[in-house]
């Protein structure tokens, strides 16, 4: 019986059999490496986005609270530019500096404004009386 | 005999046993808990961790025709404390030292009160019959320290807690109704008071336009982390708060100026109970300016009074006088009973009729019908009116709206009184034409006088011209209405107007209301006060004048009315030069210019050549 060569073949074949399943072994470690690599960054990216908009939704907030603390001091200037502009004010600051200023004849006062259709019709009684002394009166809106 | 693997399996399965109940009872209640009751377990959770945030939205504003602010909201803070986070009475009396120094007007003694740790509550008894109640010592959690402080104060505050470690104040972002323009044009936009938070409309245009100008409250509903902020993710339903709809007058806020500043010369000068005025547009009716003295500060509760606060131009009714005279003497005219040149017998001054006497200032035997107007003869009004007839001097009064209202958004304008014909006495006719009997406010005055200068036509009076959602932008409008001819005849119109600018010539009655280089049509009343059940008071008068410039092309119609002036009492004495200083500054201020050939200087040269 010629046992040996059908030995010898058995043997090559575990060989053959024992590096081809290292192989795999260390190609399926290294894609399970790979895959938990990317698991990881994957979990990583989701924690520093996650962390990132925390961090943005904060500063938005900030923003929001800034916005609207501004808001409200252009509100209070706007307010307080009212009450400076109020003619009582401006007599008594007259007054108070002799500044010796009183009102203009009609003829010495020229105006321009450039104004939309929309805010031209909202002024109706100077822009009026300037028309109506270049036309000789007549028309009103 | 039992091995030790047999006693091992006994002990496993005992176990077994014991513990399978167990975990089928777990899961039961796991089931039960995550499927059946999963709703009522997730509201109570979600009850937990949401929130509901009510949101509010700014009451509207108030702007002149051109924009100016009249009325806002200021940005302010309220202060409030929980005295129960303080440990110690000497942290208690440190804060209400620093805030007695911070408010000087509430003492050191009040502060301490408002931040004892404990207050007494009044709490029902449980279960007593009849209702009883008892007081419990209760932790006390809020103190309202100060309402509407300013930024700059809130913000030094702020750093002041700060550094002395005041854990237990708050500070409470708000705002609070403000008047930047002072007493202008108050009695016409009322106020309003705060009450649990919210402002209250009390009187005026902030109560007319309430309901407009009311904010509407917005929800925000939402899922919050352990401070309080909102989670990025969950649930966020939020309805937005809606700022309340802004109004734009008529009125001019410079022209306004020129009236208050005026009207306190002339309050100062003649020291009379009440005194009023205003400034119409006759082509559209639009009120220009409308004040009135005595007046208040909305922004300082203490200087108002019933009698400053309400706007009387709309609300008193009073016996004109002369100034109503045009009115049936101008039908007269386009009605054709008379000419201006028309003569009438004044009877030298004192005219009986019916047994009783009607005077003239002066005495005058035969006037025109021009000359009735500009002399303002009672007795020669009357006799024309006697022309007419009592339906047709009905008729005419009625047609300029006397008893009618204006219809201004004024929630207690007076109607005033022009009684129907059948309710006339033999008397009527001869004095309801002069200004007697009859019952007018001012505004129905300034209407009627707006026909006259508006060629014949009776204006709808505005006051409101626009109303803006500020949110969206969108303008309303407040339509003009068509104005109502009058006059069949409109020469007659114009005949009126010719007599009515001799009032303000020499030899009229109201020479003092003459601007120069203008044309002024005016006429003066001093008519004497009427007190319901005591009759006619002596000494006591309203001294009225109406009157328009330029008078062919008025800019403006101008009412002044002084009530119980002292030290003189006649209207061309008391009110004709308080028109022509508000009317000299408002036609400057219009920019109207003169016109040359009315100058004195120029008339003198025309007539020496």
């Amino acid at each position: 019986m010629n046992i040996q060569p059908g030995k010898l073949k058995r043997q090559r074949k575990s060989t053959q059999t024992a590096g081809a399943t290292l192989g795999a072994r260390l190609a399926a470690m290294v894609k399970f490496g790979l895959f938990l690599g990317v698991i990881a960054a994957v979990l990583n990216i989701y924690i520093y986005l996650n962390q990132r908009i925390t961090e943005t939704d904060r500063a938005i907030r900030k923003t929001e609270q800034e916005i609207a603390r501004t808001d409200r001091e252009i509100a209070q200037l706007r307010i307080r530019r009212e009450q400076l502009s109020r003619w009582e004010h401006i007599r008594r600051k007259i007054v108070q500096f002799n500044l010796g200023l009183r009102e203009p004849a009609p003829g010495q006062v020229g105006r321009m404004a450039l104004l939309t259709p929309r805010q031209a019709q909202m002024v109706p009684l100077e822009s009026v009386a300037s028309a109506r002394r270049s036309s000789g009166g007549g028309h009103r809106n | 005999m039992q091995s030790t693997n047999d006693k091992i399996r006994w002990r496993i399965r005992l176990v077994a046993v014991l513990l399978i109940p167990v975990a089928l009872a777990l899961a039961v209640r796991l089931y039960f808990v995550q499927v059946v009751a999963h709703d009522y377990y997730l509201d109570k959770a979600r009850d937990t961790y949401t929130t509901t945030r009510v949101t509010s939205g700014k009451r509207g504003e108030i702007f002149d025709v051109h924009g100016n602010l009249l009325v806002s909201n200021i940005p302010s803070v309220n202060v409030t404390a929980d005295p129960s986070h303080m440990k110690t009475v000497a942290e208690r009396r440190r804060l209400a030292y620093l805030l007695s120094l911070e408010f000087p007007e509430t003492s050191y003694e009040a502060f301490f009160r408002k931040l004892a740790p404990t207050r007494r509550k009044r709490v029902a008894v449980e279960g007593a019959e009849p209702e009883r109640f008892e007081f419990k010592t209760v932790p006390n959690t809020y103190a309202m320290i100060a309402r509407d402080i300013s930024l700059e104060k809130a913000a030094r505050l702020k750093s002041l807690a700060k550094v002395n470690k005041f854990n237990c104040l708050f500070f409470k972002d708000s705002y609070k109704r403000i008047y930047p323009k002072g007493s202008l044009l108050s009695n016409v936009l009322g106020f309003t008071n705060v009450v649990d938070d919210s402002d209250v409309a009390q009187t005026g245009l902030e109560k007319y336009f309430d309901e407009q100008m009311t904010a509407q409250l917005g929800q925000e509903t939402y899922e919050r982390d352990r401070s309080g902020r909102p989670l990025l993710y969950g649930p966020h339903i939020s309805k937005e708060a809606r700022d309340g709809r802004n109004i734009y007058l008529t009125i001019s806020e410079p022209i306004q100026s020129i009236l208050e500043e005026e009207l306190d010369v002339t309050f100062q000068e003649w020291k009379p109970k009440t005194l009023y005025a205003a400034l119409v547009d006759p082509k559209t009716g639009n009120v220009l300016a409308m004040a009135q003295r005595p007046t208040f500060d909305p922004n300082n509760r203490s200087t108002y009074t019933n009698e400053a606060g309400r706007p009387r131009i709309a609300e008193d009714g009073i016996e004109p006088g002369s100034i109503i005279k045009p009115f049936t003497i101008g039908k007269a005219l386009d009605w054709g009973y008379v000419t201006p040149e028309t003569e009438i017998d004044c009877d030298k001054g004192t005219w009986i009729y019916l047994g009783k006497p009607l005077r003239d200032s002066h005495p005058y035997d035969k006037l025109t019908v021009a000359g009735v107007i500009q002399k303002s003869s009672n007795i020669g009004t009357a006799k024309v009116a006697m022309m007419l007839g009592e339906e047709k001097v009905y008729q005419a009064l009625r047609m300029f709206g006397f008893g009618r209202k204006t219809n201004l958004p004024f929630r207690t304008e007076t109607s005033g009184y022009l009684p129907r014909v059948s309710k006339w006495d033999g008397l009527s006719i001869t004095r309801f034409p002069i200004g007697y009997g009859v019952r007018v406010s001012p505004l129905q005055m300034l209407r009627a006088y707006c026909a006259l200068a508006n060629h014949g036509k009776l204006p709808q009076l505005r006051l409101v011209d626009r109303v803006e959602d500020p949110a969206t932008g969108v303008v309303e409008n407040i339509p003009f209405e068509e104005p109502v001819q009058l006059f069949d005849h409109p020469e007659c119109h114009r005949q009126l107007i010719d007599m009515m600018t001799l009032v303000t010539k020499k030899g009229g009655t109201a020479a003092r209301a003459a601007l120069p280089g203008y044309e002024v049509a005016g006429k003066t009343g001093t008519s004497r006060k009427y007190i319901p059940g005591r009759g006619y008071a002596s000494g006591k008068y309203f001294s009225s004048f109406v009157g328009f410039v330029p008078a062919h092309d008025p800019a403006f119609v101008m009412l002044v009315t002084v009530d119980e002036p002292h030290g003189a009492y006649y209207a061309s004495t008391v009110a004709a030069p308080t028109f022509k200083r508000v009317a000299t500054r408002v036609l400057r201020h219009l920019n109207i210019p003169p016109d040359p050939a009315l100058l004195p200087e120029n008339q003198h040269n025309r007539s020496n050549p």
